[in-house]
Order: C-alpha cells, then sequence, then structure tokens
C-alpha cells in the first residue's frame, strides 16, 4: 500500500510539473538570461552573421544595376525629355568622359544627356546613367561649373549610394537564381518587382531626396574630382551660392542639403584636400 | 529450415485464422519523420540554438530576431519514402510496407519590425505518407489457397500560424508560434482468406478515417552568454480543440463448411491522439562566419501510459567552403515512443531510428538554393498478430529535399 501511495505521488507530482512545465520551464530560464547580463558582448549577435553576407558585393550587381538604372533612365525620359539639341548633348557627354576617364569605374559605361525640365538639378542613375536638366545648364555660368555638376552626380554612381541603399543585386541572377525563385513556387518575397523598385527610388531621386550624409559626401568628391581634373573649384562654390540667391527658389530643387552646409562642406575639403600639399611641403620645403 | 518450420506454420496459422493487425505504418510513435527547413533539415535538426532563419518559426521562434536584413522567406519540397519490413511475418515471406510523399514541406516568411521585433508566419508538414499496397499470396500452407491484402493509407500532419519574437537585450530573446495542428488519417484495408476449394476461410475490411485539430503553441527562448556562442530552448504542447474518429469494420468468418457468419461494426467517436509535451534545448558554437557546431536535446513528455517518454539527440554542423557555397551535415536519433513488445501485450510496433543527414546550398545576392538528403534506419521487435508473438523488423527513411530562401 505504502509503495502504491508513493508510486501515485510520484505520479501526480509529474503530471503537475509537465502540466505548468512550460509556464515554469520559460519563466526560469527568462530570469536566469534576464540576471545573468554579460559585460563584455557588445555586438549584435554579429557572430551569427554567415559567409554568405559576403556575397552583397559580387559579381552579380553590376548586370542588376545596369538594368534597374536603365528602368529609371526610361522613366526619367518618360517624364523629361532629351533636349533636343545635339552640340549641347554631345558637349555635356564628352565632358563627362572625359571626367569618367580619369575618375570613373571602370565595370561600368557612363551615359551624360541634357533632359528638357525647369528645375535645377541633376540626378545619378544606377549603372551610370547621368542627367542634367536644361535649367542647370541655364544655371551654370562656365564649364568649370558644370563639371562640379557632373563630378558630383558621378561621385554616387562611384560610391554606388542607390545600389547599397536598396541591395540591387537579386533582379536576375542567373539559373540558381531563377531555380531558387521556381522552387519557393513564386512566393518572390524578397524581390521588390523592377518596376516598384524604380518607383520607390523615382520618389527619392525627385521628391525626397537622397540622405544628407550622402549629398555632403558627393560634394566632398566632387571638389577632389574638380582639383585633380585642375578646374577651379571656387566656380563650384559660387554656382551652389547662385542657388541660394536664385530669383526663381521654387525652379531650385529641394532634394539636396541647405546651401550653408554644402558651402561648409566644400570649403573644409577644398582647404584639406590640396592633394599631395602635405607631402610637398614634407620633401621640398623640409 | 526445421527451425524455421514451426514459425512457419504458426505465422501462417495465425494469418489465415485472424489476419495481420493492420496499424499504422507511418510516424509509429515517431517525431522526427521529416526534418523541416533547409539549414535545419540537413543539419539533423539541431537547429533549437541558431534558428535564424525561416525555418527558426518551428525550431525555436526567440531566434528569428536574429534573422540578417528586414525580410527573409523560405520554402521546401520534399520527397519522403518510407519502408518497413516485418520478418517473415507471411510464412517465410516478410510484409513489406511502402509508403512516400512528395509535396511542400515548409514555407516561412519572416518581416522585422525593428531592431527588437520580428514577426512571421509559417506553414510546416513535418509528416506526410501514403502508402498503397496490394499483394497477394498462394498456398501458404496445404489448406491455404490464397491470401489476398490490400492497405491504403494516408497520414498527413500540418502546423500553420504566425510568430513573433522580441530582443530585450542584445543577448536575449523570447519569441513564441501559435500554430493550428491538423491531423489527417485515413486508412482502409482488406485482407482475404480462401481455401483450396475457394471457400472463403475470412474476409475482414477495415475503413477508419481520423481527423484531429488542435493548437500547437511553442515558446521559445535564445540566449548568448558569451561571442561566439548561443544557448536555446523550447517547450510546445498540443492542446485538443475537436477531433473525431470515424471507424466501419466488417468481418466474415464461416461458421461452418457451408454457411458464412459475420459481423459488422461502424462507429464514430470523439477521438484524441496522445501527444506529447516537448522540451528542447540546444547549443551551438559558432568559432567563425564558415563554421556552425550544434547540439540538440528533445525531450517528449507523454501523460499516457501506453507510451513511453522519448529522449532524441541531435548533433550538426555546417561549413561554408567559400562565400557562396556551404555544405551542412547532421547525426540524429528517432526513438519511438511505443514501449517495448512483451508477452502479455498486443500489437505494439518499436523502431529506434538512427538518421544521418547532407545537404549542400549555393548562395547569391540575398537567395540560396538547397539540395539536401536524410536517411535514417533502425531495427525493432513488432506484434503484427492478434495474439503477443513477437518478430523483427527493419525501417529504413529517406527523404530528398530542395529549399530556397530569400532575404533583404
Amino acid at each position: 500500500m505504502f509503495h502504491l501511495r508513493r508510486v501515485e505521488y510520484l505520479f501526480k507530482w509529474r503530471r503537475m510539473i509537465q502540466n505548468r512545465g512550460v509556464s515554469i520551464f520559460i519563466a526560469l530560464v527568462s530570469c536566469v538570461g534576464i540576471v545573468a547580463q554579460p559585460v563584455w558582448s557588445e555586438s549584435m549577435q554579429l557572430f551569427r552573421h554567415r559567409a554568405s553576407t559576403g556575397t552583397e558585393s559580387n559579381q552579380w550587381h553590376v548586370p542588376s544595376e545596369i538594368m534597374v538604372g536603365r528602368e529609371l533612365a526610361n522613366q526619367f525620359l518618360s517624364r523629361y525629355p532629351l533636349v533636343n539639341n545635339a552640340m549641347i548633348q554631345s558637349y555635356v557627354n564628352r565632358l563627362g568622359q572625359g571626367i569618367v576617364a580619369m575618375v570613373g569605374r571602370s565595370d561600368i559605361r557612363y551615359y551624360f544627356a541634357v533632359i528638357d525640365a525647369d528645375h535645377v538639378n541633376a540626378y545619378a542613375l544606377p549603372g551610370g546613367y547621368v542627367l542634367v536638366t536644361s535649367a542647370m545648364i541655364d544655371a551654370c555660368k562656365n564649364e568649370a561649373q558644370l563639371v562640379g555638376v557632373l563630378a558630383h552626380e558621378l561621385s554616387h554612381i562611384n560610391r554606388r549610394y542607390i545600389v547599397e541603399t536598396y541591395k540591387i543585386g537579386t533582379v536576375s541572377n542567373g539559373f540558381f537564381g531563377e531555380a531558387s525563385v521556381m522552387i519557393g513556387g513564386g512566393m518572390q518575397t524578397s524581390r521588390i518587382g523592377l518596376s516598384q523598385l524604380s518607383n520607390q527610388i523615382m520618389q527619392e531621386l525627385l521628391e525626397t531626396g537622397l540622405d544628407a550624409k550622402e549629398e555632403l559626401a558627393a560634394d566632398a568628391e566632387a571638389v577632389l574630382f574638380m582639383q585633380i581634373l585642375g578646374y577651379d573649384v571656387g566656380q563650384y562654390r559660387e554656382l551652389l551660392l547662385s542657388f541660394g540667391h536664385h530669383k526663381d527658389s521654387s525652379r531650385v530643387s529641394n532634394t539636396h542639403p541647405k546651401i550653408d552646409q554644402r558651402l561648409v562642406v566644400i570649403q573644409e575639403t577644398n582647404t584639406k584636400g590640396m592633394i599631395g600639399r602635405d607631402r610637398f611641403n614634407a620633401h621640398v620645403h623640409q | 529450415m526445421t527451425d524455421l518450420m514451426p514459425m512457419f506454420i504458426n505465422n501462417c496459422r495465425f494469418i489465415l485464422i485472424l489476419g495481420l493487425t493492420i496499424g499504422v505504418m507511418a510516424n509509429s510513435g515517431h517525431y522526427k519523420t521529416m526534418l523541416i527547413g533547409d539549414r535545419a533539415a540537413t543539419m539533423g535538426g539541431a537547429f533549437t540554438a541558431i534558428s535564424d532563419d525561416p525555418s527558426g518559426v518551428y525550431f525555436n521562434p526567440a531566434g528569428i530576431v536574429y534573422m540578417p536584413g528586414n525580410t527573409m522567406s523560405g520554402s521546401a519540397n520534399t520527397f519522403y519514402q518510407s519502408s518497413v519490413s516485418f520478418k517473415d511475418a507471411i510464412g517465410s515471406l516478410d510484409w513489406d510496407r511502402e509508403g512516400m510523399s512528395m509535396m511542400p514541406t515548409f514555407f516561412s516568411l519572416l518581416n522585422r519590425i525593428n531592431d527588437q521585433w520580428v514577426w512571421g508566419l509559417s506553414y510546416v508538414v513535418p509528416n506526410a505518407s501514403i502508402e498503397h499496397q496490394q499483394s497477394m499470396y498462394q498456398t501458404l500452407t496445404n489448406s491455404n489457397n490464397m491470401y489476398i491484402l490490400n492497405v491504403h493509407e494516408e497520414d498527413i500532419r500540418q502546423y500553420v500560424g504566425p510568430s513573433i519574437a522580441w530582443a530585450p537585450t542584445k543577448t536575449l530573446s523570447l519569441g513564441m508560434t501559435v500554430y493550428y495542428y491538423h491531423h489527417d488519417r485515413k486508412l482502409q484495408s482488406n485482407q482475404y482468406i480462401s481455401d483450396v476449394s475457394d471457400r472463403i476461410q475470412l474476409w475482414k475490411t477495415n475503413d477508419q478515417i481520423m481527423t484531429i485539430n488542435g493548437i500547437t503553441p511553442v515558446l521559445g527562448v535564445m540566449w548568448s552568454p558569451f561571442d561566439h556562442w548561443s544557448i536555446g530552448a523550447s517547450a510546445r504542447k498540443t492542446i485538443d480543440i475537436g477531433s473525431n474518429k470515424k471507424q466501419n469494420a466488417i468481418q466474415f468468418e464461416p461458421s461452418d463448411s457451408s454457411t458464412i457468419g459475420g459481423q459488422i461494426q461502424s462507429s464514430e467517436l470523439n477521438y484524441w491522439e496522445p501527444t506529447p509535451t516537448q522540451y528542447t534545448v540546444g547549443v551551438a558554437y559558432f568559432p567563425s562566419p564558415f563554421v556552425i557546431f550544434s547540439m540538440d536535446a528533445e525531450a517528449y513528455l507523454m501523460d499516457d501510459p501506453n507510451y513511453k517518454n522519448v529522449l532524441n539527440l541531435s548533433v550538426g554542423c555546417e561549413w561554408f567552403f567559400n562565400q557562396t557555397q556551404a555544405i551542412r551535415l547532421g547525426v540524429y536519433t528517432n526513438n519511438s515512443a511505443i514501449p517495448e513488445p512483451t508477452n502479455t501485450s498486443t500489437s505494439r510496433r518499436r523502431i529506434d531510428l538512427v538518421g544521418y543527414s547532407l545537404g549542400y546550398s549555393i548562395y547569391q545576392s540575398n537567395n540560396s538554393i538547397t539540395f539536401g538528403v536524410n536517411y535514417a534506419t533502425g531495427y525493432g521487435k513488432a506484434q503484427v498478430y492478434e495474439d503477443s508473438t513477437i518478430i523483427n523488423v527493419e525501417r529504413m527513411d529517406m527523404s530528398l529535399l530542395v529549399a530556397a530562401s530569400f532575404s533583404m
């Protein structure tokens, strides 16, 4: 009898523990986890990242980048047609190709064009497409100022801002990419359709503008490019000042940071970035 | 041969008098019939301390908060085949049963709300098997002319439901998945025995349909006390919300040489298949972005005295041999919850399995495709007659999977 009672007692306890096991178990482990906070691990569990995350910057990006850029260019041209002036188109393109020869990427071809639009702006599209509005051409007083604009846009493309922001690279990845799509039963939940992607990018380019830090970084790089090319950086500064004083401010696009901020960056870069100044002084004026 | 003769005659006698007991073939007391996911399925299911991809919702929902990127989805299609061989069950012949299925077994979508919260939705099929057997045996004994055995069985278990995970600190996360559970099983069997004069000696048919509906909450926690280490734990229990079982059984036996007497039984009743409370603990070591080692221990605790508690172990590793390709290996146990057959029990079939998994993945920007194979085998004891005669049984499971995942 005693043995039977003991068995029943144990069985009753086992059932009770099982029935309440879930809540007790989780509560205990949670308490241990909250109390025993490690002081040496500050990472957001970056150790979990696999080697495959490095494939974000791989050979497949460029064709995808060009495809997206081409789609964006089509959308722009459907809104703002090309200026019907072969001379100016040729001039801007030759000027741009000259800049590319010195500071462009080697894995894409660049295209420069003037679009018929009455707002002062220029656009850098992934894949090497640079579009300058006719209003911007009108706003430039000399070649140095136009070079500054083209250099600024080139910087965006070189820095792959849109490619990295929108993680472009999965639109078409060859056999295994397509096979993985098929096996996934068409549920392409991590791939935005090309048109949806380009709509999002268009909105950023035309309305909200790129990230302010990116714009300022492009200004700084434009200054360096102009120095390399031998153009007067002061003219780029003059151009930006003219935007601030433009008699028709509605024509000046508000997709960039405030002029004051941009002028500070240009000034700082122009002072610091005299190429090789310290090296020259160290060797020549030692 | 002489030693086998008494067994041969006994086997035949039981078959010819009473037929075989056609029990469930698929998932007889096993809980890891088909492994889920892509990485997890090819790492032996040792994923509780990793769980940082779409299959994490099933293994340990706390882990999904560590998924890379803002959106992730994954799916898998699996071809599954299971073969069970009851040795010398029909005279000196083995009774072989084979079930298979080819279907999507997993789909999951994860979406990041912010750095601390991730939600998900998933559909999981941890077991799916269709068996169709048509067999005819002749002249098993001098008095027997024909024994016909037909079996058709379909057994599918499905889970579908949402998940949520929260990381209150950088090293601790909690998660929950609430699944709707649906188990559908159909079993039709027909046994016919005639004598040398073509008179019916026995005719048994059985038609069972069982439907089980339940809610299965899965609670998970994950903790990383040290860099490169992760400890995970999860618990789950299926709660019945409505089930039933319908059965029609017909048995005809001749009362004498000229007449046939029979009995027909038909029933429909509320039925609940006992399910265990499952606790899983896992540990994983991430020495580099190229390698992971993980180990899980799963305990299945049953309330029902007709079932045993089960402990399963699994170990797995993942190795990226370059940035775009990885292989995975795993070893796991799939022990049975059915108690060992004894001299006083009937209709028990117990086979403990050991499984091996192998997978290969190719990665490109934000997507991957995985090819994998799982193979499990084991030996055990079974009772296939109406009495407590115990025979040997062997089982082999194999599944081939093709899976894909996307992230952004």
